[in-house]
């Protein structure tokens, strides 16, 4: 006997299953710009006693000299261990900044070093016309850098790991992973008081070169992992180009182009 | 808000999309014969004909019917071609490539491989193999076909004519149906 997911149909030996009333949303496109959701702002934690959990501002320079200029109110803040570079911590939501400082006003999640690298999410809105915005401050994310197939809703990257070919000037360390998206299927993330996912698939590809958004050729094979689902939100870690044994890794850049077509199943306890 | 693409329901923020009658597509099976190019049209019966240096022996399908093709043979992903991939399989899910009838809107694949010279329809899988997208155009997703999963500090193991390719692929479509 199988379960039918949807309950839509009860088809030769389906039986209606526990699923009655689940639906399938889906988004599929492509994206580039991911320095906007990388680490090349190059802003640092510069405090020698270090800062600790909770703190309300951070001092920081690097980043030309002006955090300003990589940094704006409402960006998702995140961080790197400047030892190792394998840490990614989500440190809060930005409520002010200054050419040396950053503003956490609910306090940062994490504890944070001297020289420990910060950076933001590449936030984009897609609305129902399948229209792209940029989210919150939109810093360093230009509406172009996303082109929809199909679905709507909000697309955030962050995390990219630039450098992982040895020699480079590498910042962040994730191992095998290239970035973290996370795809949510609604205005704003919500756990509580949207649609519930239950599950979620996706498939993915890298144009490494300087190809056009929207048109991309495909040269590298990728795929991706589901690291979370939650709410109305996928959380993907896209792996990097996939490279046989004893080849050579080879690294992303700001202008490759990530082909992605995420689908998921959803509950049917919505609002 | 959230687009339903299958239009079975409309629950809570779920605004109703595109998607307003849209199909799920499928095609499984097992193919060999993969170091060098073939079509294979599989009709509504499951009976496949191979052309393009292909043999209708080369395909047992589980589920669906269309047509797929093979090009850029590449033993272990290191030539020609996609980088890391050994194979790439464009899957039309009618009798040949066509945008005038249905469009695909996403889709997924899962790949793996009886290395070790199986028998087609009955391949015991033994390697991982990634599947990545490639394109979606019109009745057309095509995935690359990686080469053989292997862990860091193993040694890449090559695919041949004699492997078989176990795959299982799913797609979305929207609207446009012959006769619609």
């Amino acid at each position: 006997m199988a379960l039918d997911l949807f309950g839509a149909a009860t088809l030769g030996g389906l039986d209606q299953g526990r699923g009655s009333g689940r639906t399938l949303v889906m988004m599929t496109g492509e994206v580039t710009g991911l320095q906007a959701g990388g680490i090349n702002t190059d802003v640092l934690v510069n405090d020698a006693g270090n800062v600790a959990a909770a703190q309300t501002s951070i001092t920081v320079d690097g980043g030309g000299g002006d955090a300003t200029d990589f940094i704006k109110v409402g960006d998702r803040l995140f961080s790197t261990d400047a030892a190792t570079g394998v840490i990614l911590n989500e440190i809060g939501t930005v409520t002010s900044v200054t050419s040396t400082s950053v503003g956490i006003s609910a306090g940062t999640a994490f504890a944070l070093a001297n020289n420990d690298q910060l950076f933001v999410a590449a936030s984009y809105q897609v609305n129902a016309d399948g229209t792209v915005s940029e989210e919150g401050s939109g810093h360093l994310t230009a509406t172009g850098d996303l082109v929809m197939n199909y679905g709507a809703g909000q697309i955030e990257i962050y995390g990219s790991d630039f450098a992982q070919v040895a020699g480079t000037d590498e910042k962040i360390n994730r191992g095998g992973v290239a970035l973290t998206m996370e795809v949510i299927f609604g205005n704003d993330f919500s756990a509580t008081d949207s649609i519930n996912l239950i599950g979620a698939i996706a498939s993915v590809g890298w144009d490494l070169g300087s190809g056009t958004v929207g048109s991309a050729v495909i040269d590298n094979v990728c795929f991706a992992s589901v690291a979370g689902i939650s709410g109305n939100k996928v959380t993907l870690l896209v792996g990097l180009p996939y490279e046989n044994e004893g080849g050579t890794q080879l690294n992303i850049v700001d202008s490759s182009i990530l082909k992605f077509c995420v689908m998921a199943v959803t509950d049917s306890n919505g609002v | 808000m959230a687009l339903d693409i299958t239009d079975a329901f409309t629950v809570g923020g779920l605004d109703l999309g595109r998607g307003n009658g849209i199909s799920v597509l499928m095609m499984s099976g097992e193919i060999v014969g993969l170091d060098g190019t073939g079509t294979y049209a599989i009709n509504a019966d499951g009976t496949v004909t191979g052309s393009d240096g292909g043999a209708d022996a080369d395909v047992s399908m589980t589920f669906g019917a269309g047509q797929i093709v093979v090009t850029q043979y590449d033993a272990n992903g290191t030539g020609a071609g996609i980088e890391g991939a050994v194979a790439e399989l464009a899957f039309n899910f009618g009798t040949a490539a066509s945008t005038a009838e249905i469009e695909i809107i996403g889709g997924f694949a899962n790949f793996g491989v009886d290395n070790t010279g199986g028998t087609v329809g009955s391949a015991v899988v033994d390697n991982i193999i990634p599947a990545g997208l490639q394109a979606m155009t019109g009745n057309t997703i095509k995935f690359a076909m990686g080469a053989p999963y292997e862990q860091e500090g193993g040694s890449q193991i090559s695919i041949s004519g004699t492997s078989i390719l176990k795959f299982s692929v799913i797609a979305f479509c929207k609207g446009g149906h012959v006769g619609q």
